[in-house]
């Protein structure tokens, strides 16, 4: 008996053992997209860089113009109370509330582009205002 | 000494009708040639008035409103580093995050973390380089996924800028 598990002993010490362990890491996106601080009404082009786009699949990243009234025009003032109202562009013509100005894939550092032309004013002076933008990381 | 003799064979090259049609070609072409002469000679004694002694009224292009110029101005940006997810302990309102104004920047950014239209944390003006590890959230949170945004709103020296606003997933945990 001692002989028989001696050798069972051996053996399993012996004999090659092997498993599988499925190893896993994920590495979330990371991306900087860089905004203008200001837009000036006069038709100057603003393209959107970003220095940092590394983006898992099937992931890209929409940067859209929030802050415009329904028909797609932003009011600017002088500190007057003044008003000019001003229409915004994009690659593909005047845009609309929430629409996409750029889109990152990965690996892609500059895209897309934006302007305003003044689309009526009141006359001379210094005309204020801002635009929010939307950033988001998106599903193709 | 030879002469050319006609002969009754011979057939005259163009007959009458012809000739006079060559005729009126040809007299035709000269007047051409006349006007031409004519048109780059007044051309050239215009150009020559115009650089020698400006008349007003002879100088410039017809008005068509004003052109647009462009400016050589430096456009300046701002860096929005990209969050789409907060990792949250639930029940606390001690939180870890890594939410930061990049030094490259040069203005002031206000950060406010949102659930559904309610503010959740607010910081005050975060300048360039300066960020946060830690938050203190004004309640506490159940655990479970909420769709949130984070709101950069940036200021240099009180003047507004344009701002940003990001989509977000916090998990709550």
């Amino acid at each position: 008996m001692k002989r028989l598990m001696i050798v069972a002993l051996t053996l399993a010490l012996v004999a090659p053992v092997s498993a599988e362990s499925m190893l896993y890491y994920h590495e979330p996106s990371q991306y900087t997209v860089l905004i203008p601080e200001t837009i000036v009404t006069d038709g100057t082009q603003y393209s959107f860089t970003a220095p940092v786009m590394d983006l898992c699949d099937g992931e890209h990243v929409e940067v859209s113009i929030l802050g415009l009234e329904s028909s797609g025009i932003k009011r600017l003032y002088t500190s007057g109370g003044k008003e000019v109202m001003a229409e915004f562009y994009g690659v593909d013509g005047k845009l609309m509330p929430g629409q996409t100005v750029a889109s990152f894939y990965h690996g892609q550092h500059e895209t897309g582009l934006v302007y305003a032309l003044p689309f009526s004013t009141e006359g001379a002076g210094d005309y204020y205002g801002t635009v929010e933008f939307s950033i988001n990381l998106v599903q193709n | 000494m030879r002469t050319l003799k006609k002969s009754e064979n011979d057939i005259p090259l163009f007959d009458e009708e012809e000739k006079q049609f060559l005729k009126q070609i040809i007299i035709l072409l000269l007047i051409v040639g006349i006007l031409l002469s004519c048109v780059s000679t007044a051309v050239i004694l215009t150009h020559r008035f115009r650089t020698a002694s400006p008349t007003p009224g002879t100088d410039g292009t017809p008005w068509h409103g004003k052109q647009a110029i462009e400016r050589q101005t430096e456009v300046k940006q701002i860096a929005i580093p990209g969050i789409d997810k907060l990792y949250f302990v639930a029940n606390q309102t001690e939180q870890q995050v890594n939410i930061y104004n990049p030094d490259t920047n040069d203005c002031e950014i206000k950060f406010t973390l949102s659930i559904d239209g309610e503010t959740l944390w607010q910081s005050a003006e975060c300048s360039p380089g300066y960020g946060f590890y830690q938050i203190d959230l004004s309640k506490p949170l159940v655990a479970g996924t909420y769709k949130g945004t984070l709101l950069h709103e940036c200021t240099r020296k009180g003047k507004q800028l344009n701002s940003a606003r990001m989509n977000l997933e916090i998990i709550v945990e």
